[in-house]
């Protein structure tokens, strides 16, 4: 917030700014508010609804999208910082075909790694980035680098499985 | 029970859908985002509602001042109660009036002269965007006088406590009895008596998705729809019908997918009524979502026991008599089921265990605090909890071993089905079995002599064992609408065969997560003889499943299974007779397999396929004397009892005793639900249930302080468990066909929180007990258990 739209009381929503980043692959060009959250950007501004909302304070993880390749919570992100940058969410995440799953999303499923399925886009985004490493990793591995994705359903067990497992096959996942 | 002619002697199929982990048809869904959930529907001319809710635990409202909201940018409006007369916007019915209760205090979607508790809604600001209706939502001034509140239900019993409704003499609501028998004179003659208090703290379900409402009103037709995520759209439908005066014929209520429910999304809650009332005034649909905050202080939390239990035992532990006083916190009001739960869970307090004589009394009462309600388990946790600590008091203070003590005690299998002392009837059990196996898995006697060496090394270890069962699939309906139950026990299915032969299934149960689209057609296939693919089922939306009771109790296999079990059996009773007239034989020589009627044994035989069937059924020109049109068939499933599942709980613990952390070395789970439709989601649903139950009895708990202020308002005060939290959860099952349904289940949903709450206090318990720490309570915070064993060195 400026000085400025201290003094005036205006409120920081009326402040527009012009940004220009990638968005699953694809360029877009548009404003926002400058106190929109990304989470908030793309679930109502792009219709990208795969991206979830679980908690007010950051400590979910339904919201997680890639940034410039790295996972991010969305709703810790101002939509105004990806200016320039590289945004990928759950809806580009795929396989070969467009009705192919990703070999993360393949082996959440053949292991039962989701029941609701309302955190299973953070896990997949977080579990590409956690899989992006040559090492097959240990269980601990895969259970401390999900500390920031909450499952309620799951007691995770499945999906550490499969992700355990992923990292130790040929296609080691998303490499 | 209704049931379709058995036409076929052999299976239907040689394609075994269940009983088979098939993978589930909804995850391609939620796996790429595609997934619909509440907040992702978008209607054209939508509003955003943001609600202002009350800051105090009690406090009477003076004046509630709307004028500098209603300028703010983008507001379309603001609403008080004083909007909405009764008849727009009447109070939230319940699901469960126990006779003795005073009735029910009438709780309106917004409060009238008072506030009880914090969160209790006060007004709505309804305006163009969410950002403009939640910046909005701060303009809204309410003057309040505060006056005196409580928050402890056994607090709130005494003279003298603040009253929380006015027109009643007292905050306890009800005093219910149940047992028989004379406790007095048991325990005067008994050998052994133990006296345990127990809290079983309030807890939340906390689904990761929380509550969202959108309503949607048409001018012209009257026809409200209301999209949210339930359990159940039909009591919605009825609660809201009732509440808002429009027809329930003109309510249309649809769940889209449900992020996690657990129990929390089972009743009408008044952000449903208030958007429906406001999209009525204002002919646009509108939308609110709620933030984890108004979550964790509005949505319904479940347990909130005190719990005082005696048990009177002879000189070889055989226990003789239970004795319970508990005091049940229902919150400021009766939320949907929550009168009843308390009652239930007295019902199975004798646990596994063949208890002559019982003396419980249940105080329901009034407090400053949200509502309780259905929360996984339901009452039955609570009860687990409560006779599984007791017995191992018991074993500890009699000096006999508590797996040899528990043995002695166990309802036996030839018994079943058994009454127990407080009214509950088991369908049956064999807990020998699966206390053996569940010993086995965890290698008992080498845990046990591990655990000596260890101690003799200084460190803090403990074994804890559960053995529980429950109660599953509501019913006999008789017998509960004695005790007030206001919901039907009965579960429909309706299936519909296309011209092409495609099977649709409505069914009248809600799934959150638990795959009913995939395990209702595996049942209906394996009935029909079909490929899985051919049949489609379809729930969650009062337009497409006319009725239904809802997904609740873990009924959704043992009620809505069954009855789509018998719907397809009369669907294909019909079918048989109808491929004889066309094969020109008698039905009882007809033979079906796999999609193809035969007029004898195949191959030989002349043959029609289902297919054709369904277009001969479809034609209708040339059908056998007397029969109808079309194969579609609807079948009511009224269980004449509750299955009982049941199991075993093992946990090895070992304690930090620089920190009180508890680790959880290993845990064992065998569990017995019957036979199993799709294996891989049972185990699933032990998983969750046991997470959530270890969640429990170590981290979680929902609190408020004495002026009733929440304490736990975010994921960071309420602790929800991360994965590094879990141990390794290793599974078993035996498998006692239940009884009570032809398919022989049980239910799962819910088992595994009821069996881990008291594995992992016993172990821990077992862990501290003999350095001179006598109680604890959940959660087993490291504070807590550090700090215990501080007083206890002293
Ligand atoms: S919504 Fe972003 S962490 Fe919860
Ligand atoms: S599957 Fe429901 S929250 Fe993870």
């Amino acid at each position: 917030m400026t000085h400025d739209t201290i003094r005036t009381g205006r409120p920081a929503a009326a402040q527009r700014s012009a940004i220009s980043y990638t968005l699953n692959g694809e360029p877009v060009s548009c404003e926002v508010d400058a106190r929109t959250l990304l989470v908030h950007h793309l679930r109502e501004e792009r219709n990208l609804t795969g991206t979830h909302i679980g908690c007010d304070t950051s400590q979910c993880g339904a919201c997680a999208v890639h940034l410039d390749g790295r996972a991010v919570k969305s709703c810790t992100v101002l939509a105004v910082q990806v200016d320039g940058r590289e945004v990928t969410t759950i809806e580009a995440v795929r396989g070969q075909g467009p009705d192919d799953l990703h070999p993360v999303q393949e082996a959440l499923q053949s292991k039962h790694g989701l029941q609701c399925g309302f955190c299973t886009p953070g896990m997949v985004m977080t579990a590409l980035e956690l899989l992006d490493t040559d090492q097959a990793l240990t269980p601990e591995q895969v259970q401390h680098g999900l500390v920031g994705n909450i499952c309620r359903c799951t007691g995770y067990q499945n999906i550490v499985d499969a992700l355990v497992e992923l990292s130790a096959s040929e296609s080691g996942g998303t490499r | 029970m209704t049931s379709g002619a058995q036409v076929a002697q052999e299976p239907a199929t040689s394609t075994e859908y269940v009983g088979v982990s098939v993978p589930r048809r909804e995850d391609f869904r939620f796996l790429t985002g595609t997934g619909t959930f509440s907040e992702d529907i978008t209607l054209s001319g939508m509003l955003y509602a943001s609600v202002v809710r009350s800051t105090l635990a009690h406090a009477d409202i003076v004046s509630i001042a709307t004028d500098a909201a209603r300028i703010q940018p983008g507001v379309v409006a603001v609403f008080t109660a004083a909007d909405f007369g009764d008849d727009e916007m009447g109070t939230i019915p319940t699901d469960w009036e126990l006779p003795i209760m005073d009735g029910i205090p009438a709780r309106y979607p917004l409060a009238r002269e008072t506030v009880k508790y914090v969160g209790e809604a006060v007004a709505v600001v309804v305006a163009e965007t969410r950002v403009q209706a939640d910046d909005a939502a701060y303009f809204v001034d309410v003057e309040y006088a505060e006056r005196p509140a409580v928050v402890d239900a056994e607090l709130a019993t005494r003279d003298g406590a603040p009253l929380v409704h006015d027109q009643y003499e007292r905050n306890t609501s009800y005093v219910w009895h149940l047992g028989t028998g004379d406790w007095d004179s048991m325990a005067a003659a008994a050998d052994h008596t133990v006296d345990v208090r127990l809290v079983n703290q309030r807890v939340h379900a906390s689904s990761l998705e929380a509550r969202v409402s959108i309503a949607d009103y048409q001018v012209g037709t009257g026809i409200l729809t209301l999209y949210l995520g339930t359990q159940n759209v039909h009591v919605v439908r009825r609660n809201l019908s009732i509440a808002i005066g429009i027809p329930e014929n003109r309510i249309r209520v649809v769940t889209p997918a449900v992020g996690g429910a657990f129990g929390s999304k089972l009743c009408l809650y008044p952000e449903d009524v208030i958007v429906s009332a406001a999209s009525r005034r204002l002919r646009r649909p509108i939308r609110w979502a709620e933030t984890r905050a108004e979550h964790f202080t509005g949505t319904s939390g479940g347990r909130d026991h005190i719990e005082q239990v005696s048990l009177a035992a002879d000189k070889e532990g055989k226990i003789q008599a239970l004795k319970v006083t508990t005091y049940a916190n229902l919150g400021a009001y009766v939320s949907g089921m929550g009168a009843g739960i308390p009652v239930v869970s007295g019902m199975v307090y004798p646990g596994v265990y063949d208890i002559p004589v019982a003396d419980v009394d249940i105080h329901g009462v009034y407090t400053n605090t949200s509502t309780t309600e259905t929360y996984r388990g339901a009452g039955r946790p609570e009860a687990a909890y409560l006779i599984e600590r007791a017995v191992d008091e018991l074993a500890a203070k009699a000096g006999i071993d508590r797996v040899e003590l528990r043995r002695r005690n166990f309802i036996q299998p030839h018994q079943f089905p058994y009454s127990n002392a407080t009214g509950m009837t088991y369908d049956s059990g064999d807990y020998e079995k699966a206390l053996d196996k569940a010993l086995e898995m965890i290698g008992w006697d080498d845990r046990v002599a591990e655990q000596a060496a260890a101690r003799a090394e200084g460190r803090i270890v403990g074994l804890g064992l559960s053995v529980y069962t429950e109660f599953c699939g509501f019913g006999d309906s008789f017998q509960l609408q004695l005790v007030g139950f206001d919901r039907a026990t009965w579960e429909q299915s309706v299936i519909t065969v296309t011209r092409t032969g495609s099977v649709i299934v409505q069914v009248g149960i809600d799934a959150a997560g638990q795959g009913h689209e995939t395990s209702i057609a595996q049942i209906v296939a394996t009935e029909l003889g079909l490929d899985i693919d051919d049949v489609e089922v379809l729930q969650g939306d009062t337009d497409v499943v006319h009725f239904g009771t809802g997904t609740f109790n873990s009924r959704s296999m043992s009620s809505a299974g069954t009855s789509a079990a018998l719907a397809a059996r009369k669907i294909l009773a019909k079918a048989t007779r109808l491929a004889a007239h066309m094969l020109d034989v008698e039905t009882d020589d007809v033979v079906y397999r796999d999609g193809v009627f035969s007029s004898g044994p195949q191959p030989e035989g002349r043959q029609v396929t289902f297919e054709e069937v369904a277009v001969e059924a479809w034609r209708g020109v040339d059908l056998p004397e007397g029969m109808e049109p079309t194969l579609k068939e609807i079948a009511v499933f009224d269980p004449p009892n509750f299955t009982s599942p049941f199991g075993v709980h093992v946990a090895a613990v070992e304690i930090d005793p620089d920190t009180g952390a508890v680790r959880i070395d290993r845990y064992v789970a065998v569990d017995d639900c019957g036979n199993q439709i799709n294996p891989q989601i049972v185990t699933g649903q032990i998983h969750g249930g046991v997470a959530q139950g270890i969640g429990q009895a170590l981290y979680e708990e929902l609190a408020w302080d004495e002026e009733g202020q929440p304490m736990s308002t975010s994921f960071m005060q309420y602790p929800v468990l991360r994965a590094h939290h879990m141990p390794r959860l290793e599974t078993g099952h035996t498998v006692t066909p239940s009884p009570v349904n032809p398919l022989g289940v049980k239910g799962v949903g819910e088992s595994g929180a009821i069996g881990s709450q008291p594995a992992v206090v016993n172990a821990v318990m077992d862990a501290v007990r003999h350095l001179g720490v006598d109680n604890l309570d959940m959660p087993l915070t490291p504070a807590k258990v550090w700090t215990a064993l501080q007083e206890a060195s002293r």
